[in-house]
């Protein structure tokens, strides 16, 4: 069995009438990087900010490498972590920056140097000991607070969101330089943050919140490619939600009627006549001009050029129940069709990219 | 461009001959060798700082307006920072009419509070010159509140929250971080107090006594009979000058430009 460092057991807090986290159970194991992923107001940072013990929870246990610390005040529980902003001290230099939590814990002068200057060149920073956070770029603010959290060797690290201050060209940078350090470190960590390619990217096991609960924990493919809810699928990016009955079964394969065409999925277990929602990924989607006994019918809205790929929007389905839609097409050669707005065309995948989701509450 | 320029410069000038001009005047005519207002002087002498030197009276005043200022300064500091700390991250009514109360010294006019401290001080029978302390303090104290809160507004929260994710609690952090980063606020809110009731004359027009005098009292007695007036002068231009020995050393000691900026680098 996989040691687990942090986990939550129950664990509920609402501020007034508002459900930020309702009753969350959750276990890091050992070395994991672990990400909640959400929309802003979807429980990820309060459930951060409860690990860390600047929120205590309502009912509910934290524990932390098996210490219950529900009632520990944060600066007895054993983390680091980093802020979106950073949270340097502005009045202190890096070296002091880096040996604060070292001093708060009594290390010994003679150890407390030679620490730091090995964090700091761990997050390549020898030779700042004496700047001053503001006189740093917000990269290098970046690596000072990840030095800081992790030369107390803590058992776990939070980060909340740390990328969000950053540019898009250092962003990417930072998360390898992020994943890298935590490897290194085979440190726990959970990541805040509410873009789905750096949770992807970054990532051994993700969670999708919404309303205070995990709609789906899994690993970033299974998130992404299997999504189980309306909710974490339009969050993943699959914005294509349908719905339909299946009208066939025929060994493996079912025939879905979609109402504006029909469609293959894999076996879904559901009998012939029920009511399913499925979601297509954009780039399993193609399109055809020619009618045949499936696809789904629909009208081109817009044809957008993004370089790599070119989006096609379109609506299916009759007038009082209209499926936006989206199609993702590689761009390969100048052959390619030209798609016009307004035109008829006919929305085709295969039957593994149908993805059965969980029905409408 | 250039129009614009001078006409910048212009202002500035204006400015500075209004704040700077009065009090350049009284520098002046305090070396005025003869008695009786005429400026530019004719001459130049140091009578008048003799004359002021020589007086007791005026010597002892400014030592007790001194130490008087000093008290005054602490005191209000202490009160202005704990309540600042108290109340400047409250939201809601409370804190909000809490924080106008903590202000309305400054727009209560302060000779009636002189007033009605000399009639308490008169009730409870303590001395006078303790109810002068209570009266600057009550004048002094917005000014550390104001300065404080701004300080504590303008500080990060996440700071406390970093350090405690750093293993300091409390009052460590209060110490390593809180205090630090509001302490040019401190000290810009101590140096308001200090100066405000060094020149304070509404409120210490009731509550001083022989012996326990204010030197703006005690030059005001000398304004009101004729000649020896230019001793006045003499002692106002003392005055300025220990307020600019005070924010020198406010300057050398923590920064006043970091003070005034609100810079909060060490």
């Amino acid at each position: 069995m996989t040691e687990v460092d942090v986990s939550l057991r129950a664990v509920r807090k609402s501020y007034g009438d508002v459900v930020a986290v309702a009753d969350l159970t959750l276990d890091i194991p050992r070395g994991a990087f672990f990400s909640l992923l959400g929309p802003s107001g979807c429980g990820k940072t309060t459930t951060l900010r409860i690990v860390a013990g600047f929120a205590r929870p309502d009912c509910g246990d934290v524990l932390i490498r098996g210490q219950r610390v529900t009632e520990v005040p944060p600066y007895r529980r054993d983390y680091g972590m980093v802020f979106q902003n950073f949270a340097l001290f502005p009045h202190m230099s890096i070296a002091d920056n880096v040996a604060f939590g070292l001093r708060m814990r009594r290390v010994d002068r003679g150890s407390i140097k030679r620490q730091v200057s090995e964090s700091l060149a761990l997050v390549k920073l020898a030779g700042y000991e004496h700047r001053f956070p503001n006189q740093l770029s917000g990269g290098q603010q970046q690596r000072v607070a990840l030095a800081r959290a992790l030369v107390l060797r803590p058992a776990v690290l939070l980060l909340d969101e740390p990328l969000g201050a950053l540019d898009a060209k250092l962003r990417e940078e930072m998360q390898v330089e992020i994943r890298d350090l935590q490897r290194q470190f085979a440190i726990s960590t959970i990541f805040v943050t509410h873009d789905q390619d750096e949770a992807l990217t970054m990532s051994d096991a993700v969670a999708v919140m919404n309303h205070g609960v995990i709609e789906q924990l899994g690993t970033p493919r299974e998130v992404f490619e299997r999504p189980r809810t309306e909710f974490v699928a339009r969050f993943m990016g699959a914005g294509n939600i349908m719905e339909g009955r299946v009208v066939a079964t025929n060994g493996a394969v079912q025939t879905l009627d979609l109402g504006a065409g029909s469609v293959r999925a894999r076996d879904s277990g559901k009998r012939s006549g029920e009511r399913v929602l499925v979601t297509v990924r954009p780039e399993n989607v193609s399109l055809a001009r020619e009618a045949g006994d499936l696809g789904v019918r629909a009208n081109v809205v817009s044809v957008v050029y993004h370089g790599a790929t070119t989006h096609v929007h379109l609506v299916a389905g009759p007038a009082d129940a209209v499926m936006p839609m989206v199609a993702h097409l590689p761009n390969r050669s100048a052959s390619d069709t030209e798609w016009q707005r307004g035109e008829t065309v006919y929305c085709r995948w295969n039957e593994e990219s149908t993805i059965f989701l969980a029905d409408r509450p | 461009m250039i129009a614009g320029r001078l006409l910048l410069y212009l202002a500035f000038g204006l400015c500075l001959a209004l704040v700077l001009g009065p009090i350049a005047v009284i520098i002046g005519i305090s070396f005025s060798p003869i008695d009786g207002f005429a400026f530019p002087p004719t001459g130049l002498s140091l009578r008048w700082y003799a004359s002021f030197l020589a007086s007791e009276k005026l010597l002892d005043s400014l030592l007790f307006s001194f130490r008087t200022a000093l008290t005054v300064a602490v005191l209000s500091l202490i009160l202005g920072t704990l309540a600042a700390l108290a109340l400047a991250r409250r939201r809601g009514l409370l804190a909000a009419s809490i924080q106008s109360l903590f202000m309305a010294p400054m727009v209560f006019p302060t000779i009636i509070l002189g007033l009605a401290i000399l009639l308490f001080v008169r009730v409870i029978s303590a001395p006078l010159w303790l109810g002068l302390i209570v009266a600057h303090v009550l004048i002094s104290t917005p000014y550390c509140f104001r300065m404080v809160t701004g300080s504590l507004q303008a500080f990060d929260p996440t700071l406390e929250e970093a350090s405690q994710s750093l293993g300091a609690g409390p009052i460590r952090t209060f110490a390593y971080v809180i205090l630090p980063l509001i302490w040019p606020g401190m000290m810009a809110g101590a140096l308001f107090a200090f100066i405000v009731s060094f020149g304070e004359n509404n409120a210490a027009l009731f509550l001083t006594s022989p012996g326990y005098s204010t030197m703006p009292i005690e030059l005001l007695g000398f304004l009101q009979f004729p000649g020896n007036q230019l001793i006045v002068a003499a002692a106002s231009t003392v005055q300025v000058g220990l307020i600019v020995v005070l924010i020198v050393l406010m300057e050398r000691l923590v920064g006043l430009a970091r003070i005034v900026r609100g810079d909060r680098r060490g």
